[in-house]
């Protein structure tokens, strides 16, 4: 781990307008930053934000105040064009439920981020086929997702979060519909893979077991 | 309806980096993909129906036991059918028009779709 900062977010606050006129307070000036290479878990109690704080720091939702810093660049206040230019270059996320597009097979799922950055189809290939043989997935190429267990699909989605070589992975939950034996092997894989590639990443979970395998833990 | 179907999918795409841009593109693509198949289609059949107008009527004569269009009520021999291929090709013009029009207001709400609202319900 070095101790180049990737991500630092200062005094982040969001809320919603509820239909009876109240306000809802998701977060409240939260700060963090993340070190190239460093994994952090993000435990809290389900409703407790850690969806909304991805969203954020994913640049997929705005925060109402406070600064989120990517690379050096104050995020927040880019337009959507460039936000979405960031996520695709910078960003990977990795959800509880895999979130594959069900009509395109497994390598077609990883080539898909690749070619919208740009990529020609030989070099996403490639890249895609790496990827799978990193998450032991080389054999399960070409079947749609349908056909895959809970546990590779989620191998697929990591991979298709790792396509674009990100510097950060978000991921909310990437084990938690999974059996404690599988998502304990897909933990691992994802670990190796994020580790082997000095990317940031903050893994929110509620398993405090494998809070515990990570650099540090954030509760919140 | 096929914005509606897709809004997962719209919103996976929108995660991985495609911009609101190519959102629309697609759905402007995909409407007008639509739109020209079933007007070739639709000019297809209409065109078919009119060239065997005569025959269709005999065969459904034949079906039904009935006789349609009688000759002594509607003064008519033979059913008249004329194909005017100017009218034939402003209605395809018009056809292939209004079905890229009809398709703009669904892409852009394709492109307006909120990715954290559609994926949180999932």
């Amino acid at each position: 781990m070095s101790n180049n900062i990737i991500l630092n977010a200062q005094n982040l606050s969001k809320s919603y307008a509820q239909a009876d006129g109240e306000t809802l307070r998701i977060l409240n000036d939260f700060s963090c930053e993340i070190k190239e290479g460093e994994i952090v878990a993000l435990v809290g109690p389900s409703g407790s934000g850690k969806s909304t704080l991805l969203h954020i720091l994913g640049l997929l939702d705005r925060s109402d105040s406070g600064v989120l810093d990517i690379d050096g660049r104050d995020v927040l206040k880019l337009s959507d064009r460039v936000r979405t230019t960031i996520r695709r270059n910078d960003m990977g996320f990795v959800y509880q439920f895999h979130h594959l597009l069900p009509e395109f097979s497994a390598i077609e799922n990883i080539m898909l981020p690749q070619i919208i950055n740009g990529k020609t189809r030989d070099v996403a290939r490639t890249r895609a086929l790496d990827l799978l043989t990193q998450l032991k997935m080389d054999h399960r190429v070409d079947n749609r997702p349908a056909k895959l267990s809970g546990g590779e699909q989620q191998r697929v989605a990591i991979a298709r979060a790792l396509a674009n070589d990100p510097t950060v992975i978000l991921a909310d939950e990437p084990t938690g519909n999974l059996d404690p034996e599988t998502a304990d092997i897909v933990f691992n894989m994802m670990m190796d893979v994020v580790r082997g590639q000095k990317i940031g990443a903050l893994i929110a979970t509620h398993n405090m077991d494998l809070a515990k395998r990570m650099d540090r833990i954030i509760e919140f | 309806m096929l914005v509606k179907d897709k809004a997962k999918d719209i919103a996976i795409l929108r995660t991985i980096g495609a911009t609101r841009k190519s959102m629309l593109k697609i759905f402007i693509l995909t409407g007008g993909m639509i739109g020209i198949a079933g007007t070739f289609a639709g000019a297809l059949l209409g065109i078919g129906f009119a060239m065997n107008i005569e025959t269709i009527r005999r065969a459904l004569e034949a079906m039904t036991g009935t006789e349609l269009f009688a000759a002594e009520i509607y003064f008519l021999t033979q059913l008249p059918a004329e194909i005017n291929w100017m009218e034939v090709t402003s209605v395809i013009i018009m056809a292939l028009v209004i079905s890229l029009l009809a398709t703009l207001y669904p892409a852009w709400r394709a492109a307006r779709l909120d990715p954290v609202e559609v994926l949180r319900y999932e």
